[in-house]
């Protein structure tokens, strides 16, 4: 039971990281070395991608199904999840263009209510996703994965059009 | 003189097992020699117990136990060796109302994948040289949320400087900046 009459204590526990280390921290080249290890990394990411891909789209159809208020909070904490998962991932793993999608895709998702409209926002950002895969554009995806952020720029300004008025 | 980083006990914590090698090696590649790797919460908390990490570094959404309940267990379990321990929570969630979360949960610092080698470093260095006090209250345990202003501080600036936001190339960049207008349309959106 929590006691509401507890005063706050303030704690300065012992540095204890500080003590093991000492000062001067670490080399500038040797952060070099480390985010070249990220970018040069031969972890194929696609096979994963494409599973937490499948978790989104699994997800949208639970959010489609979803009736009560209950069913659809849970249907969009998991789909806001699954896209999460490839925001995080992508990005660390040479495929930036996925990362960004789906970061809008989670940007838009924790701002909007759950709607076929928006689920077809969130349905458009997955599809083109898939395509990013399918065609193996890693990085920014160049001239292809700029086309496809225009087309998918198109899609959410229906959107955002339908729902400003 | 450098971090003499040899003894230092770190434990990273994510269900992704190739993030675990990335985050692994770059920990390696900085100079850490005692690196555990857990898959969930609930192996990380057994895992603390017997090893007494100096620093955690873990993701959020794992199954069977998720991040924060792993924080949480950590800050209160009378059988964790060190409720002080820093917490860095490595994630992709960042909206204000996550970090919140996190925060509310005992963590230290936050740190939003995807990360460059630089951004992962400051957090540690931030840990290292600026770390925070812990408040004991009636419905809280954990570092305080607030951070103390240090006048004369040399070290690395946050957020702002996270190469993560710098390292966008030209072209990039174009479709960066149809993506954040539209995230900007979203947030305006959720206000109307």
């Amino acid at each position: 039971m929590i006691d509401h009459n507890k005063k706050p204590r303030f704690i300065k526990p012992p540095n204890k990281l500080k003590m093991k280390v000492g000062t001067g921290g670490i080399e500038e080249r040797l952060l070099d070395d480390a985010q070249t290890y990220i970018q040069q990394t031969k972890i194929d990411f696609k096979p994963i991608a494409e599973n937490l891909l499948k978790d989104v789209m699994n997800a949208l159809q639970a959010a489609r199904n979803a009736k009560q208020e209950h069913e659809k909070k849970v249907a969009a904490d998991n789909l806001a999840g699954a896209i999460m998962q490839l925001k995080a991932n992508g990005g660390m793993f040479n495929y930036q263009l996925i990362s960004e999608i789906a970061a809008l895709a989670l940007h838009f998702l924790e701002n909007s209510k759950i709607n076929p409209d928006a689920l077809q926002v969130i349905d458009v950002h997955a599809k083109t996703i898939h395509i990013i895969l399918h065609h193996n554009l890693k990085g920014d995806g160049g001239k292809e994965g700029y086309a496809l952020v225009k087309e998918l720029e198109k899609a959410c300004e229906r959107y955002f059009s339908k729902h400003k008025e | 003189m450098a971090y003499d980083l040899t003894t230092t006990k770190i434990l990273i914590v994510d269900d992704m097992a190739p993030m675990l090698t990335l985050c692994k090696s770059i920990l390696s590649i900085f100079g850490f020699k005692n690196v555990y790797l857990a898959h969930n919460g609930e192996e990380a908390l057994e895992m603390t117990i017997r090893h007494d990490p100096d620093l955690i570094i873990t993701d959020w959404m794992m199954a069977p136990m998720d991040g924060l309940q792993f924080t949480k267990e950590v800050r209160k379990n009378p059988l964790c060796p060190n409720p002080y321990v820093p917490i860095i929570m490595m994630t992709g969630f960042s909206s204000k109302l996550r970090v919140e979360a996190a925060r509310d949960c005992g963590i230290t610092e936050f740190l939003v994948k995807p990360f460059t080698s630089r951004d992962l470093y400051n957090r540690i260095v931030q840990i290292i040289e600026r770390p925070r006090q812990f408040v004991d209250a009636s419905d809280f345990f954990g570092p305080d949320r607030r951070r103390r202003v240090i006048k004369d501080y040399q070290g690395p600036q946050r957020r702002d400087d996270d190469d993560s936001k710098q390292e966008a190339t030209k072209e990039q960049k174009s479709a960066s900046d149809i993506l954040k207008k539209l995230r900007d349309e979203a947030q305006n959106l959720s206000k109307k």
